[in-house]
């Protein structure tokens, strides 16, 4: 049975100050999806998130959130919807709890001082409650941005660029943030970013968009395994590994040595493949490196 | 919106930079009613020499409402200046600070924020204008006493005590109907930008230019002083010639809340089509 369909976005454009921003841009969001929003740096991401969230008015196009046009229900529609757009900018000179009890009744509810407390938990600011926003770090900022999301427990979070900025365990944080959201509370998300492998992570699906129009949307493993990555292998008598695997029958689309490093390009499924055939003559393999980013990946499609 | 109205009110009573007016009234009161302790009778007695040499003038002429007269002047361009330092931020600080971002991605209506902007500036306004009223007259009257008002304008108005007070209290709700006037002007300035500075130094701007037009005697200027609100910012004035033209005042009174409700209409109009893009 098809999933329900929670964002539809079709031939959604919007130009500002000359540019075409989105164009003719086309998307379909299930229930419980992860979905990965991913593009480069201005390719359009926030623009369309804007516009998911009336904050920006689409030139043309058409957007039904929850089965309804966001233009004729919009207040109903961002009352089922949590967001966190690109920085997380709060009232500075009040406390953390104060910003959230402020936003909740900015959601039309009524401020209530354990959820509140609950949420600041959940992402691990409770013991800053009572501190001013000015004096928090930029990662415990994004994660009181989360906070403000989910403060009136919507069903479908839009969250754009929440790791951007973070050392590597505060983007840990986050994404473990995102996946119990997903699994445990069972909330539908749309994660913007512009890393692979961050959407590679946790999300089902994925679409990427560069210079406002889609390039490829799906399924995140399928469209994955079926790319060509490049990876590096470290191993023992480089030399000899490299000449074995130039005369093997393994599905390697791109063989070369550098530096007694080994640089293969091949699809996902196969390094396992390539690390056991490794294995089996006697190599040692000391470090197998997956180098995959964005760009590797649209010129890897387009 | 009653709960709308608190937060707005909490955020701007919760900033330090609110409560620059009032300090900045307060100090402007009290440096005027000083200088006037300090060397009013020979300021006095030089604006009147003439006066004095044709007329036998008695009492106590340098009093609490004299002092109050003057200070009213400061409606000109000082407290219009502590006013839209607060207004003028009140769309362009949160679009500033990214905090639109949080709160136009909620189910509130543009149109209520809009609203509720308006409310919380008249109600600064409101709080500043009676600081300023209760510490003009207040303190004049225990630094200088009661008396007749002597007030030259168009011609020699001496207005007795007892006629006085009425007075005041219309000029100052008049005062307070100027300053909203030009809140809300600073208001529709604040929605189209997005740093604080530049809808405070547009309005400032605008009142100077549109005050000097309307107080230059020039044949040209006349044409267009009319549909100046700076034109009938000083009518509290009228209040006091010795005969009042209420009917006059009423009018002016009735212009300036036109402007308010004009900029209050494009300010809507503008902000419920706005992009958001800080």
């Amino acid at each position: 049975m098809q999933a329900e369909v929670f964002v539809d976005i079709k031939n959604l454009s919007k130009k500002l100050k000359e540019v075409q921003a989105v164009s003719q841009l086309s998307l379909t969001i299930y229930k419980n999806d992860v979905y990965g929003f991913l593009g480069p740096n201005g390719s359009g991401k926030s623009t369309t998130i804007r516009m998911l969230l009336s904050l920006l008015y689409p030139d043309s196009g058409d957007i039904r959130i929850f089965g309804l046009p966001l233009a004729d229900n919009r207040n109903k529609i961002l009352s089922r919807i949590g967001s966190f757009i690109e920085k997380p900018d709060f009232y500075e000179y009040l406390s953390a709890f104060k910003n959230l009890e402020m936003l909740s009744e900015y959601s039309g509810m009524k401020p209530d001082k354990k959820s509140i407390y609950e949420t600041l938990e959940l992402v691990g600011l409770k013991e800053r409650a009572s501190s001013k926003v000015k004096t928090f770090s930029k990662g415990m900022k994004q994660r009181l941005g989360i906070a403000q999301a989910l403060l009136h427990d919507p069903e479908l979070l839009i969250l754009d660029e929440p790791a951007s900025g973070l050392d590597p365990s505060g983007k840990r944080d986050i994404r473990n943030i995102i996946t119990y959201l997903n699994k445990e509370k069972g909330k539908t998300i749309i994660l913007s970013s512009h890393d692979l492998q961050e959407i590679e992570l946790i999300s089902n699906r994925m679409v990427i968009i560069n210079k406002g129009k889609k390039v490829i949307e799906g399924d995140v493993q399928e469209l994955l395994l079926n790319h060509s990555y490049f990876t590096n292998f470290i191993v023992d008598k480089a030399k000899e590994a490299f000449e074995l695997l130039k005369e093997s029958e393994l599905e390697i689309d791109q063989l070369d040595l550098v530096d007694n490093v080994l640089q293969i390009h091949c699809k996902r499924m196969e390094i396992p493949v390539i690390n056991n055939f490794l294995v089996k003559n006697n190599f040692q393999v000391e470090t197998i490196k997956v180098e995959q980013n964005l760009e590797d990946y649209f010129l890897g499609i387009t | 919106m009653n709960t709308l109205i608190k937060i707005e009110l909490y955020k701007i009573f919760t900033r330090k930079r609110s409560y620059i007016g009032f300090v900045a009234v307060i100090v402007i009161v009290l440096i005027a009613q000083a200088a006037m302790l300090w060397e009013g009778k020979t300021m006095h007695e030089f604006l009147t020499k003439n006066l004095s040499e044709a007329f036998f003038m008695q009492g106590n002429l340098i009093n609490g409402y004299l002092m109050t007269y003057l200070v009213l002047n400061f409606l000109w361009v000082h407290i219009p200046l502590l006013i839209v330092i607060v207004t003028g931020d009140l769309f362009s600080g949160e679009a500033h600070g990214g905090t639109f971002r949080l709160i136009l991605s909620r189910p509130v209506s543009r149109f209520r924020i809009v609203t509720v902007k308006f409310i919380a500036a008249f109600v600064y306004t409101s709080a500043l204008m009676l600081v300023f009223a209760v510490s003009s007259l207040g303190l004049g009257l225990v630094l200088f006493g009661k008396g007749d008002l002597m007030v030259i304008f168009k011609a020699v108005n001496i207005l007795p005590e007892h006629d006085i007070m009425w007075r005041f209290i219309l000029a100052f709700l008049y005062g307070f109907l100027g300053m909203v006037s030009i809140a809300a002007l600073s208001l529709l300035l604040s929605s189209m930008a997005n740093n604080s500075l530049g809808p405070i130094l547009s309005t400032m701007a605008i009142i100077i230019l549109f005050t000097m037009i309307s107080t230059f005697d020039f044949s040209f200027f006349s044409y267009i002083r009319p549909f100046l609100l700076t034109s009938y910012l000083d009518s509290w004035q009228l209040l006091f010639a010795f005969e009042v033209n209420l009917k006059a005042i009423y009018f002016d009174a009735m212009v300036l809340l036109l402007h308010v409700f004009l900029f209050y209409i494009i300010t809507v109009y503008y902000f419920k089509r706005k992009d958001i893009l800080s």
